[in-house]
């Protein structure tokens, strides 16, 4: 099956897994339900949209888990992490269930509203908590994969999906592919910020590395590429807010000593801009041309 | 009651746990060390036959990152009742008649496990059991002192309550305590969490067991119940039973009566003397066919 984006790579894998997984249940609320017209009629009690209520998703879930059934919680980014995000500590963690919470909308996707759907700051603040894996898929068929692999467990799972894309999937694992080597620094390219990375860094010899999913953080691979080249310096590409993944950087090489740039959406400004996904790009140098410059002058 | 069951519960504190994997060698059969070095418990509720090793190995853990709740030993039979309560919550509290007579909730966890809900500690992971969320979560000594005339906690485990090694916290926890379906202790929780549970059961064509939550008035405050109550009543969620006792603690009051709002969402309700068993057994037990339904108890302060 291919899918134009992630949004309907997320629909369209949700909507079959409901007719072979008897564990599966979709809660929304009213974003997203036209994906699953079709499959309400067969599966009514499988399918909640509990309308505007975000809270009330996360209880929802929640009940399900404690009954050993799967609930995957739907909505806009901001909606599903911000909004609602003691429920996610509270009502998971606190009660030792699982869930798997998939977002569309991912940083500033959504411009046509700007400041009120930005939500760079996702990752981040799942990463506060314990216990999440965080997937970051770079392309459609990436997402439907590591959503039917979240399905059969009973763990915590935050699958974020975004408009933006690489061309080509690759193969989703639980570590980072080793996408070139090289020998003068290391590059980590997180999602869909992989083709981005490869433009900027084609001149370079470094290693790039693909991340589709953040946490657990794959040390034991970056470790691995870091001391196989000749110079312990590290690049950190993250869609999300710049920064987020810094302290498993530091962690994975405390007795390293190496250096860090950490590139992705900047924290401190105030983005009342509307616009493209690409302008914003610009906007956080997170575009081709300005990732290349900052890579550059870190490394040489 | 006859002799029920002695039962175990292993808890890893993940965060604490470092990595030493002395438990894993120990008690290999219950514990596991993942890729990380941190230890997981793989049997939760370890059979007899482990359960020497286990304590071997919560003894050896040089975090104590190992927690072991026992419940109630065959030679301990539930032989409390009500008049007993006020010397359970004076193991706790060292303050009899003040700490008993001062709790609002009492009487309605008293009638609800003496006499409403279907469990009992034998079966605490019966899927078909009644569910007890006790959403209001603070001064739990009532629930614990209830718990235990009921069996489902040891007498002498209400003496060190609070305490580093203890399973009994300041709020309930599902996870350390036998019989406690919720882990409470921030407002507005429960009722959500018990619209999921009777979702689920509708789709598992589960049609035995209810799920009853204790809110208080004040705690009704909290937008969350709200959006729960609206959603349980329009989808007629009749497994649902939601006690409010009613002190008249909410800063701003509810005019008209807290059950006005849950009558206008498609509930059944009811109003009882929150200190009358017998009223309180009533509403708690009265048909409510395709509605939820909410009994507000109400206690004078």
């Amino acid at each position: 099956m291919t899918y134009p984006d992630m949004w309907s790579a997320f629909g369209g894998t949700m909507a079959s897994a409901l007719d072979t997984d008897p564990r599966a249940a979709v809660v929304l609320a009213d974003i997203g339900t036209h994906f699953f017209k079709a499959a309400k009629q067969k599966h009514p009690d499988r399918v909640i949209n509990v309308g505007i209520r975000e809270q009330l998703m996360m209880g929802v879930a929640s009940g399900l888990a404690m009954c050993g059934l799967r609930p995957v919680v739907h909505t806009v980014a901001s909606f599903l992490v911000e909004r609602p995000f003691e429920q996610i500590k509270l009502n998971f963690a606190q009660q030792n269930v699982g869930a798997v919470l998939a977002s569309w909308g991912a940083s500033y996707d959504i411009t046509e509203f700007s400041w009120s759907h930005f939500t760079p700051e996702d990752v981040a603040l799942l990463d506060s908590l314990p216990n999440w894996t965080v997937r970051v898929p770079g392309h459609p068929q990436e997402a439907a994969e590591l959503l039917l692999r979240a399905l059969p467990g009973d763990d915590r799972v935050y699958v974020r999906l975004s408009g933006q894309a690489n061309r080509e999937p690759r193969g989703v694992s639980e570590s980072f592919e080793v996408v070139r080597e090289g020998d003068r620094g290391v590059i980590l390219a997180v999602g869909p910020t992989l083709d981005r990375v490869l433009a900027a860094a084609s001149a370079l010899d470094v290693t790039i590395l693909y991340a589709s999913t953040v946490r657990p953080f794959d040390s034991a691979g970056l470790r691995t590429s870091v001391l196989a080249g000749r110079r312990p310096d590290v690049v950190l590409v993250e869609p999300y807010l710049a920064g987020t993944s810094a302290h498993e950087v530091s962690s994975t090489l405390v007795n390293v000593p190496h250096r860090l740039l950490s590139l992705g959406v900047r924290r401190n400004v105030e983005a009342r801009r509307y616009g493209t996904p690409e302008d914003h790009d610009r906007l956080h140098g997170l575009d081709a041309r300005s990732l290349g410059e900052q890579i550059r002058s870190f490394l040489v | 009651m006859t002799g029920t069951p002695p039962t175990m519960k292993v808890v890893v504190d993940e965060t604490a746990c470092l990595g030493t994997g002395q438990c894993a060698m120990i008690a290999p059969a219950v514990f596991e060390q993942r890729d990380d070095g941190v230890t997981v418990a793989r049997d939760t509720e370890p059979p007899q036959s482990r359960r020497a090793a286990v304590r071997e190995a919560a003894q050896a853990c040089p975090v104590a990152a190992i927690r072991l709740s026992e419940g109630s030993e065959p030679s301990t039979p539930a032989a409390f009742g009500y008049d007993d309560l006020p010397a359970l919550i004076a193991r706790m509290t060292g303050d009899e008649r003040h700490a008993f007579s001062s709790s609002s909730t009492k009487d309605v966890l008293w009638v609800l496990y003496d006499r409403v809900l279907n469990v009992s500690p034998d079966r605490t992971d019966d899927d078909d059991r009644d569910r007890f969320f006790n959403s209001k979560g603070a001064g739990p000594m009532a629930q614990y002192a209830v718990l235990t005339a009921k069996g489902f906690i040891r007498p002498e485990q209400l003496d060190d309550w609070g305490t580093w090694d203890s399973p009994l916290g300041y709020v309930p926890d599902r996870v350390t305590v036998p019989g406690v379906d919720l882990s409470s202790g921030s407002l507005g929780h429960g009722v959500p969490i018990a619209v999921g549970v009777a979702l689920a059961w509708r789709i598992q064509r589960r049609l035995g067991p209810r799920v009853f939550v204790l809110i208080g008035d004040g705690e009704f405050d909290e937008g969350s119940n709200h959006e729960a109550m609206v959603l349980a009543g329009r989808m007629g969620l009749d497994r649902i039973v939601v006690v409010v006792v009613d002190n008249g603690t909410a800063s701003h009051g509810w005019p008209g009566g807290i059950e006005q709002r849950f009558a206008r969402e498609g509930w059944a309700t009811d109003v009882c003397d929150g200190e009358n068993h017998d009223e309180i057994f009533t509403a708690l037990t009265r048909d409510h066919p395709g509605k939820p339904l909410v009994v507000v108890a109400t206690v004078t302060r």
